[in-house]
């Protein structure tokens, strides 16, 4: 195990930030942290990092008690911030220099070190450049290379894509997958549950700080009753029909908004056909159809009763 | 249109922190600190009494008469020319050492003056003593003639008489710690120069992106030009009568009978302030940053012509090299004032208006001339 | 080495900026030396001291008139001005002249007929010199009335007496002084007490800036997360700040030494300048680390710069000297460290030998200044241990 936390709580005052909350991250793991905003992910974070002070609950990182001064635990981690943290008035090499001297005292493999960072974040065209002229997604790039300049064996991001243009985000996505192949173990938060999706093994969503569910996207996903949703675009639907569609088999739960009627189907191989089939046989034109498998946000509105995103 | 463009460019200066700080506060707080520093001689230089200690080496009559002449110059009703001590000679040198005293008055069969340095205060103690010998030397003259010459000695007047009478030039009492502050006043004008080239770098399309933006606004530039100039007179106008304020009634410091006159050398003076910073906005080419250094650079090394840090440099400048006392709009702005002090509103300081509203016009001008109609080589 | 590599990076990058402070000594330094150059040197004969009076005699031809005019500029020196209101206004104003002189049409005759006639003049209100001239004066009219009480007639004989009278003076000498550097050390005051206000500046700017950059809250987050003992960052910070002091020390002595080696070299008042400026300079960095903790934007930064080294040198007599400042100012001024430095300062310079007592005084400022830095440097820890502590929530 990478990370392993179990019953960590934090309180801040009255409010409880982190609720009994266990994470297990394993070596080779992009392990994703799923929330929304306020669910506890950064404050988690800040608690395996030893920023923080925690009221009860114990962390171990890389296999040692994670505390402030634990030096040869945090010489092996990388820390890419939500918030861009580097120096205004250095340039973007100066920047990665530093950084990367706080962890690689000796010069020569820095420098080597240095020069990989650049290269891996695509920054070379700009390593003169102070970040005050960097555009968003190259300042994001910028302040990835800092964190992982010196090859850690473990890289915490915490939302580090935050307002970062499409192509950029990919191109961060990309480059995290990289390292993982390379060996790295990687913890990523986010918001955003397309990311999560994209490219975590395995993925834990958060709600008030506690951890509600925890599997790979495939186990989530099969945690909940929704297997396919439906959707078909059809006009002046009688509301007695609804009732008629909830008969069918397999279906959870029927919702008829806009001229959009949707559909939640358990699991089954030909839900589509059915609906299809009772469509037509009670006479009603309808228009576009479309069938989805259910995403994290399925997942976390029938755990939580609320959207992910608001 | 106009009206709604002035407002909201109003309230967006209003809140602009850092530039209200450089052209309303710095320029109070200098202010205050400088009234801290010359509070002493706000009032004009007092006669404080000369500390001289005397030492009678040999005591004889005539040595007492000296001294009680001397006591009686201690003891003048009002302002007493000197502070005397009489004491021994050892204790006389350990006060001249420790600057006690300015200087030490041994009378024996001679008097003489000790002193550590040539100063005023030791030329007056000296004056003293000769006016005594050449009294004396006189009446010894007097002596011989009087033997001579027909005419009692009893009907001389030995009263000294005082034949001089103060007259004023006319105008106000000089009172050069005044300077000091209408340089200040003239840095607070040149200091509205934030004022423009903020204005400036929001109408350019290449310095901001407001100012890109703007530039696609439908609103005429002029419009635009026009009502950002107004927002930045006014509040550089407020800022300016605030300071004026303070100086006058917190500071007591006088600017004279004609207080419309100074106001409208604040108003022309808020102008060429804006003016200046917008010439400098749209004429260099060259970062923030940069420009707001060359502004500061500017304003201080023309405040410093008018002044500010030595006060005797404008009155040099105007003597030696007039025709930068002409195109130094601090200068001519600290002459305003001092001209409204002194002279009141005569031709000297119609003149400094008057040039300085041709800077003013001449800046506006060239300004005007490079951001109307500009499309950019590159944004 | 990386945090204090850092550091010195960051200082370049303000370089112009903190450049100007040295380059305002530098300047005022020269200024003042040419202004110090063009005065007398000091004399070990007395020599009567005058004031820069302006006659203006419309009496043309009159006998008394001249002689006046010529008794007066014995000792004072003449300063010609235009008969121009204006003109005369100005000079009176900037004190090219302190006492202007308008002998009336016809004066010689009429005092010389016994009519009780007066001389007109202007003067800076209240001024030492205007009592100075006005006793010249009266001692030389009165002098003329005497003689022409006594019954002589003859203007010219008069005169001559008046002449013989008036140049019997009083012997006086000047005591050579115990502190021969008395007034040389009027130029190493001056300069070091300027020091001050340089060192102010460049140690707030200095400072709060590598403070700012490094505890921008993520950026010192992420300094925590390194392999880095909190104490060994904070020592190459400290390391960073105290070769920056240093280095400013340094260049800003050697500024003034280099520019004016033959009149600033004189070991022992320089080497207790030097420490004078060495203790204050330490009262700079404690400023310094201060702001550094409160300030967190760069705007702040250059107005608390601005308005703490201004405020500082005006009200502990850096730019006017602390003897002519009112009482009540310097009362409040003593809660100011640069007072004690500058105080410092002027005793060193008035030290006619190294008596016990005299270093007592000077080692008591000196001592004050200590005290300041070290209130300064415990107000800066306690409140960044606070700050740090909020900004990690």
């Amino acid at each position: 195990m990478v990370i392993e936390v179990s019953n960590l709580v934090k309180r801040y005052g009255d409010r409880i930030a982190l609720d009994h909350f266990n994470l297990n991250v394993a070596k080779g793991e992009i392990f994703g942290l799923l929330g929304p905003n306020g669910s506890g992910k950064t404050t988690a974070i800040n608690c395996i990092l030893a920023l923080l002070k925690y009221d009860k609950g114990s962390i171990r990182v890389l296999g040692t008690d994670m505390t402030p001064d634990a030096y040869e635990v945090k010489r092996r981690i990388g820390v890419v911030m939500q918030n861009v943290a580097v120096f205004e008035d250095l340039t973007v090499q100066e920047n990665i220099q530093y950084f990367c001297g706080l962890y690689i005292p000796e010069k020569q493999k820095r420098d080597t070190l240095v020069q990989e960072a650049i290269a891996f974040t695509g920054l070379e065209d700009y390593v003169k450049t102070k970040p005050k002229k960097l555009s968003g997604g190259l300042l994001r790039r910028l302040n990835i290379a800092c964190g992982i300049a010196h090859k850690p064996q473990l890289i915490i991001l915490d939302e580090p894509t935050v307002a970062v243009d499409p192509q950029s985000r990919s191109n961060i996505l990309e480059g995290i997958r990289r390292l993982n192949r390379e060996g790295t173990s990687v913890l990523y938060t986010s918001h955003y549950m397309e990311e999560i999706e994209q490219i975590c093994t395995k993925i834990a969503i958060m709600d008030q700080g506690r951890v509600i569910a925890l599997g790979t996207k495939e186990e989530l996903k099969s945690m909940i009753k929704t297997g396919e949703k439906i959707s078909v675009e059809i006009q002046g639907l009688a509301p007695e029909y609804l009732a008629s569609i909830r008969a069918l088999p397999h279906v959870e739960r029927v919702q008829y908004d806009k001229d959009r009627l949707e559909i939640h189907c358990s699991g089954g191989r030909h839900n589509l056909i059915e609906v299809l089939h009772d469509l037509s046989e009670k006479n009603l034109s309808f228009g576009r159809v479309y069938s989805e498998p259910p995403t994290l946000n399925d997942v976390f509105l029938e755990i939580t009763g609320k959207q992910l995103r608001d | 249109m106009f009206w709604n463009m002035f407002a909201s460019r109003l309230k967006c200066l209003f809140r602009d922190k850092t530039v209200i700080f450089w052209t309303a506060l710095f320029p109070i707080v200098l202010a205050a600190m400088m009234y801290f520093a010359f509070g002493g001689f706000m009032e004009g230089g007092e006669m404080e009494p000369i500390p001289v200690a005397a030492v009678e080496t040999v005591v004889s009559e005539r040595n007492e008469v000296f001294l009680s002449v001397f006591r009686e110059a201690s003891q003048e009703a009002g302002d007493p020319l000197f502070d005397l001590r009489i004491v021994e000679q050892e204790e006389a040198l350990r006060l001249l050492q420790e600057r006690e005293v300015d200087a030490i008055v041994e009378v024996g069969q001679t008097v003489t003056l000790k002193v550590l340095e040539n100063g005023l205060e030791q030329s007056i103690v000296k004056s003293f003593l000769d006016q005594y010998l050449q009294t004396q030397h006189m009446l010894e003259t007097l002596m011989q003639k009087t033997a001579s010459l027909p005419g009692a000695f009893g009907e001389m007047n030995f009263v000294s008489q005082s034949f001089t009478k103060e007259v004023s030039l006319g105008g106000a009492t000089p009172n050069l710690t005044l300077s000091y502050f209408y340089a200040l006043m003239a840095m607070a004008c040149l200091y509205g120069s934030f004022w423009g080239l903020r204005n400036m770098m929001d109408i350019q399309a290449n310095l901001t992106p407001l100012g890109a933006r703007r530039s696609i606004a439908p609103a005429p530039k002029w419009k635009v030009i026009l009502s950002d100039a107004a927002a930045s007179l006014v509040i550089q106008t407020i800022e300016l009568l605030a300071l004026l304020a303070f100086l006058i009634l917190a500071l007591q410091v006088d600017f004279g009978q004609q207080i419309g006159l100074v106001i409208l050398t604040c108003v022309v003076g808020s102008m060429m302030g804006i003016s200046f910073g917008s010439l400098i906005g749209a004429a260099s080419r060259q970062s923030e940053g940069v420009k707001i250094g060359m502004l500061i650079g500017i304003s201080m090394t023309c405040t410093f012509l008018a002044g500010l840090m030595f006060v005797n440099m404008k009155d040099i400048i105007a003597r030696y090299v007039p025709v930068l006392s002409y195109v130094n709009p601090a200068a001519l702005l600290a002459d305003a004032f001092y001209s409204l002090y002194m002279f009141g509103a005569g031709s000297r300081y119609w003149m400094n208006i008057v040039v300085l509203l041709g800077i003013t016009a001449l800046f506006s001008f060239i300004s005007y001339c490079i951001v109307r109609r500009q499309r950019y080589v590159s944004l | 080495m990386s945090v204090f590599n850092t550091s010195m990076k960051i200082l370049r990058s303000k370089l112009p900026i903190l450049l100007i402070y040295v380059v305002v000594i530098v300047m005022v330094s020269i200024l003042m030396m040419a202004a110090m150059g063009s005065q007398e040197n000091v004399s070990d004969t007395f020599e009567q001291k005058g004031c820069a009076i302006t006659v203006i005699n419309r009496d043309l031809g009159g006998k008394l008139s001249e002689g006046l005019e010529e008794f007066l500029f014995r000792t004072n020196q003449k300063v010609s001005i235009d008969d121009d209101k204006e003109k005369l206004q100005d000079a009176l104003y900037y004190e090219n002249t302190a006492y202007i002189l308008l002998i009336p049409e016809g004066f010689s005759e009429a005092f010389l007929a016994g009519e009780e006639v007066f001389l007109s003049k202007t003067t800076l209100p209240d001024s030492i010199e205007s009592y100075y001239v006005d006793m010249q004066i009266d001692q030389y009219l009165n002098a003329v009335r005497l003689y022409m009480q006594a019954g002589i007639k003859n203007t010219e004989e008069i005169l001559e007496f008046v002449s013989a009278d008036l140049d019997s003076s009083a012997n006086a000498e000047i005591i050579v002084s115990e502190n021969p550097n008395s007034d040389d050390s009027q130029l190493h005051i001056f300069y070091f007490n300027y020091l001050s206000y340089s060192m102010l500046a460049l140690m707030i700017l200095g400072i709060s800036t590598i403070l700012i950059s490094f505890h921008q809250k993520d950026l010192y987050r992420r300094n925590l997360c390194a392999p880095i003992k909190l104490i060994r960052m904070n020592g190459e910070l400290i390391l960073g700040i105290s070769v920056f002091a240093g280095a400013c020390y340094f260049i800003l002595i050697g500024c003034g030494l280099a520019l004016h080696w033959e009149k600033l070299w004189d070991f022992k008042l320089l080497s207790l300048l030097c420490l004078n400026f060495l203790v204050f300079s330490i009262v700079c960095v404690g400023i310094g680390f201060l702001t550094g903790v409160f300030v967190r934007s760069y705007n702040v930064q250059s107005a608390v710069a601005n308005v703490v080294t201004l405020s500082m040198s005006f009200l502990c007599g850096v730019f006017v000297p602390q003897s002519i400042m009112s009482a009540s100012v310097l009362k409040f001024s003593q809660f100011l460290p640069a007072y004690w430095y500058v105080k410092a300062n002027h005793l060193i310079g008035s030290l006619s030998d190294i008596s016990l007592e005299q270093l007592k005084a000077i080692l008591g400022c000196l001592g004050i200044e200590l005290l300041f830095a070290a209130a300064l440097f415990a107000a800066a820890l306690a409140i960044s241990k606070k700050k740090r502590f909020m900004d990690c929530l």
